[in-house]
Order: C-alpha cells, then structure tokens, then sequence
C-alpha cells in the first residue's frame, strides 16, 4: 500500500490527522478545519458583530453650518426672512372667509383690545468673583442702579399730566438667580403696593440661548450648553410674549350695533380732570432678568435671526421696551436704554463707562 | 333656364372661389403685414418678493441672513489687530411742529428745544468724565442732516459742547426719507415714490458714515483724544437711524419699522478694528425723564 493509500484508509497518524481534518470530510461532523473555519467565521462574525455596535456607539457626523456649529442648532423660522409672520403666537383670529370683514374686525381690536407692555430690566453690576450664585449679589454700584431704576419706573407709574399719563404696571417678574431677585427688590421698593411680585422664575435664568454670528467654529461644550439653553429660553420666550386676548367677534358685532344706534359716547372723564386714570387698555410687564435672555428675546420678538443677539450689548439695569399691539403686531421702543443712570452709573459687567 | 342657373351657380361659385382667394390672399398679405409689424415686447412681469414688492426693491445681503460678512464696509484686508474703536451715536431730533409742509418752518416746538437741551446735557456729561473709571468720551465730529429740525436740534446740543468738536456741514444725505421696504407691510403708507427717491441715497449715506477705522493709533486732534477710541454724534431722524441700525448690525432693513426711536433718542453702535459691530442703546431717552418721551405728537407710553 503506497503512503497515499495509507492515507487515504486513514491508517496513518498523517492519515488520521487527515482524515479527522480532511477537507472532504463532512461538515456536519466538522473537521479541525471545519472548526477551525467555523471558529475563524465566528470569530469574524465577533469582530463583525463589535465594529457594527461600535459604528453605532459613534455618532454619525453632525452636518456644520458652514464649519460653525451644528445645523440642527440654526434658528429655522417659520417664514424665511424677512417675511413677518403673522400668526407668531398662535393667536391670530381665524379668518371667516371674508377680507373686508375681517380687516374691519381688525381694525377694531386694534382700537379696543389691550396692548401689552413688556419692559425686559438686565439686572445691576453685579460680584462675579464667586461661583456659587448666591454669592454673586449686586455690588453697590449695581444697587444704586437699581435704585434708580426703580425711581425711573415708578415715574411712569405715576404718570404726570394727561398727555403723559400714567402707565399701568400689573406685576414685576424675576428669574431665579440672586442678582435679579436683588434688583428686583430694590426695584419693587420704589413702586406702589398695588404692582404684584410675581415668584423667581428659573425659565427666566441666564444661559446660551443659541449659537452667536459671528463666531468661530464652536467646541462640544458649547453645543451642550446651546442645547440646554436653547430649550429653556425659548420655552420662556412662548410663555411671556404672546398678544393680550383680542375681545370676540360677537363683542364687535355688538359695539358696531351700539354704535349706529346713538352717537352719544361721552366718557366721564370730564367730571374727573384731576386725577390721573390709567388707560386700561394698556398693560405693563416688568420683568428683571439676564442680558443673553433679553437680547435673544429681543431678536425673537422682531423676528430677526435670533444668532444676531450677540450684536447687541445691553448695560447694567438697562430697559429693554417693547410693545405687542391686540393685533400681534410688535415694535421695540427702547434697547439698552440707560439714560436714567446717568454715566457715573453705567457699567457692562465690570466694563465702566464707554471707552472699551 | 338651366343655362342661366347654372350660369348663375357657375357666377356664384367663381364668385365665392374669387372672394376665397381674394381673402386667402388678403390673408396672406395681412400675415406678411403682420409679420412686417414691428410687435409689442411681451411686458417682463417683475420678480416679487412674495406678495409684498418687486424683489429688486428689496435689500440683497451679500450673504444670506443669518451669516455676518466680514468685509461689509470693503476694509477687511486693511484691518489693523488693536487698531481705533469707532463709536456711533446717532441722535434723532426733537419734537417738531408738523403743522406745515416746507421745511423751514417744520421747527422745534417749545417741548423739543427742551429735549435738545437734555441731550446736550448728556452728551456733555460723557464728554467731561466723572473719573479714572468712567473716563471722558473722546468726541470728536457732530454731523447733521440738512433738515431744519436737525439743525436746530444740533445747534442746541452743540452749545453744551466745547468747541473744540468740529461742526460738520449740514449734510443732505442725512435728510429723512423712506429707506428700505416695509415688512410687515403698511398699506396706508404710500411709500413707492419716496422709496425709489430716498433709499439709494440713505444707503448711500450709510456706506459714507459707517465703517471700521484702519487707523493704528486715532489721528484726531484736539483735547480730548483717545488713542484707540473715536466719538462721532450724527443728528438726524427717525427713518434714517432705524435703517441703519439695521444695516450696521447685517439685519434684514425692511424690519426698520418694527422699531420706534423717540424724539431726541441715543442710537449707540460701536465699530471694532476688526469690523466687528456692536450696538449698545436704541432709542434711549432716559435722559429726558417721562415728562418729555415723545414720538412725535405722542406723548408718553400710551398710547
């Protein structure tokens, strides 16, 4: 019998190896080779198996906004710019079909409905040495700003003549952070009783609001911190800035009735010329908060992309004013406006004065 | 008979075969008259911009809201690293008696001499510094439109100054109008002539007066300098500042509405070396207390 014989009967120790591991053997029995094989393919399929969980463990790349930040970050508004939408609260009166009628119906809530008033206050100069945020309290510069802006808007409060008439200003609003809550105080101490203080709002507290152009390519820090931020401060942005609730259409139908009946619609303020009455159909907010969070606001209430809040820089007890009409329709009076602190008290942070 | 009928059939049909050509050729000849005919252009319906205007009166960023262009006022490759901080402030003027139409007599009333006058008072304070921390501003220029009211609003402001600030001349550039579009817009406001008048020029004033300065060190001469800072006061009107906060700040200015700047307001922007834009008040009247906040012939808050 040759060698190969041998081996091929399996009488030899190569024979048996073979045999035991031939290639021809049945699989079902799996050879070393087989098993071997089945090893290496398990093997494989291990490895396999790891690289696709670790492909999933790794965050497929976000797409930059032109190599700045992540475009899911990017302020998408509802119409593109500059395109005003007029339904930004969600409170727009549904149409009846009709044009005519409801430009009329219009007008009239733009003459009977209530306008709201919101006067964003930054709070004063203020330690910034300390972390904790109970430390971080207004220094005396930043209570002498608060004074005095105070003193500023319980002028308005009183009002002076019927030309300048006083302005009705329902409640004062804070956030939850100790150098607003300060200012606030101080504020609430110059006005009347009947302002209501409303409770610390964390909604309000200072944050990142959403990326700033221009800018430089941000780190994975700040994107975290832009999507924390984002979120609280849009969401405080939906519940304070909204136009007041517009009177019915039955109420319209009603006046219209009323006023082609008589034309006698004298008020009675002729009996009382003395004292000064504010004009209810105007309601005042004051709400004391953070410079990041009021420009933000600020740019969202005008529609503007709201990445632009870093182009504006807003002083310490600056007022911030701006009105909502009935009809939704918004205009800012004053942005930074610091002009009651006169320049001995006007600071940016620890920036003071102008020449910086 | 027949021969007359057909005769008559046969006229009628030579008649009508004769008409038929005569109108195929009278026909054909129209055609070729026609084609002759120089025609009428077909009328190019303009781009809008949705429903509001033609696109082409609409501004067009060089880039697209909300990127920033670095080189918007043509001095990027010229900008000096620590080089002069330009700082803006844009005053609208007083109170006016509105009453007439020329302009000579669109005077202060008796309310907006006294808001100049407290604007004057301000910007003397910030000229003068109170000390090391909240030193003097360096004010160097006060520009004003060519409109009477602005004038005498500078006029009063300019006698709280030194004199060593230099009195431009009037400039017309500066004068009210109409800048940019209005969105949302505001039908009852027929702005489409004013429009194409004044918002070429107003853009045209805004590239003359704002840019960054590639100055090293301030070249301005007078007591008061700064190395690295320089204050210029422009008087002008409401319009006119509103557009260009827009424009310094690379927002979209048909939002100028959306703003209202009271009579005798400071506008503040600032200007980096860098070309970087920052504005730090608009419309600020705090100066003036609540007993003289007008816009226009309102007066106060409320309305």
């Amino acid at each position: 019998m040759s060698y190969l014989q041998r081996i091929l009967r399996g009488s030899s120790p190569i024979a048996a190896y073979a045999v035991a591991h031939s290639w021809n053997d049945n699989k079902q029995h799996g050879s070393f080779f087989q098993q071997r094989l089945t090893a290496c393919d398990a093997k494989k399929d291990a490895i396999d198996a790891k690289k696709e969980e670790e492909v999933e463990e790794v965050k497929p790349k976000e797409e930059l906004f032109h190599g700045l930040f992540p475009k899911r970050q990017l302020w998408k508004p509802r119409l593109e710019y500059p395109l005003w939408d007029s339904n930004w609260d969600n409170k727009k009166p549904e149409s009846t079909g009709d044009r005519r009628k409801d430009h009329e119906y219009n007008r009239w809530v733009r003459k009977n409905g209530v306008t709201r008033h919101i006067i964003l206050v930054r709070h004063g100069q203020y330690d910034e040495t300390h972390k904790e945020d109970e430390k971080r309290i207004l220094t005396p510069l930043g209570r002498k700003q608060a004074e005095l802006t105070g003193k500023r808007i319980n002028e308005m409060i009183q009002g002076i003549n019927k030309d300048f008439g006083p302005c009705n200003v329902k409640v004062v609003r804070v956030s939850a952070l100790a150098r607003a809550i300060e200012t606030a105080d101080i504020i609430a101490k110059e006005l009347p009783d009947s302002v209501e203080r409303i409770d610390p709002d964390p909604l309000l507290n200072e944050g990142r609001p959403c990326h700033t152009i221009p800018c430089g390519r941000v780190g994975e820090s700040t994107i975290k911190k832009t999507d924390e931020g984002h979120a609280r401060i849009e969401e405080a942005f939906q519940k304070y800035f909204y136009r007041a609730d517009a009177p019915s259409r039955k109420e319209f139908e009603e006046d219209k009735a009323k006023d082609s009946d008589s034309d006698e619609n004298e008020s009675d303020d002729s009996k009382e010329e003395d004292k000064l009455v504010p004009d209810p159909h105007h309601e005042f907010e004051i709400i004391v908060c953070h410079a990041n969070v009021i420009r933000y606001f600020m740019c969202r209430a005008l529609q503007l992309p709201p990445e632009a809040w870093l182009r504006m820089c807003t002083f310490n007890c600056s007022l911030n004013y701006l009105t909502i009409r009935p009809t939704g329709s918004v205009s800012v009076r004053m942005l930074g406006d610091i002009g009651h602190l006169g320049y001995e008290h006007s600071t940016f942070s620890m920036h003071h004065g102008f020449n910086w | 008979m027949f021969s007359q009928t057909r005769n008559i059939f046969s006229q009628q049909r030579i008649l009508a075969a004769t008409s038929t050509a005569a109108c195929l050729v009278f026909n054909n000849r129209y055609t070729r008259c026609k084609e002759k005919e120089p025609q009428p252009s077909p009328v190019k319906k303009e781009e809008m911009f949705f429903d509001y205007c033609p696109k082409s009166q609409m501004h067009q960023p060089n880039l697209p809201y909300p990127a920033w262009d670095n080189d918007w006022d043509g001095k990027e490759s010229q900008k000096v690293k620590g080089g002069v901080t330009k700082h803006y402030i844009l005053i609208r003027h007083g109170q006016y008696d509105e009453t007439f139409k020329q302009d000579e007599k669109r005077k202060l009333t008796a309310l907006g001499r006294r808001q100049a006058d407290l604007t004057g008072e301000r910007i003397k304070e910030m000229m003068q510094g109170i000390d090391p921390l909240f030193k003097a501003m360096p004010v160097a220029t006060l520009f004003v439109s060519n409109m009477t009211r602005a004038k005498e609003t500078a006029e009063i402001i300019a006698s709280h100054l030194p004199d060593y600030v230099e009195r431009a001349d009037p400039d017309p550039l500066l004068n009210e109008g109409i800048p940019a579009q209005i969105i949302p817009s505001r039908p009852e406001l027929d702005i489409e002539d004013d429009l194409k008048k004044n918002g070429p020029r107003i853009e045209e004033a805004f590239q003359k007066y704002f840019s960054r300065s590639t100055d090293e060190v301030s070249t301005k001469d007078h007591p008061n300098r700064h190395d690295k800072h320089e204050v210029e006061i422009i008087v002008c009107h409401g319009n006119v500042i509103r557009y260009f906060f827009c424009r310094a700040l690379q927002l979209p200015p048909e939002a100028w509405l959306r703003m209202s700047t009271y009579n005798c307001s400071l506008t503040y922007i600032v200007v980096r070396p860098n070309g970087k834009v920052s504005a730090r008040m608009m419309g600020d009247i705090g100066h003036l207390g609540y007993e003289h906040s007008t816009f226009s012939m309102n007066h106060g808050f409320v309305p």
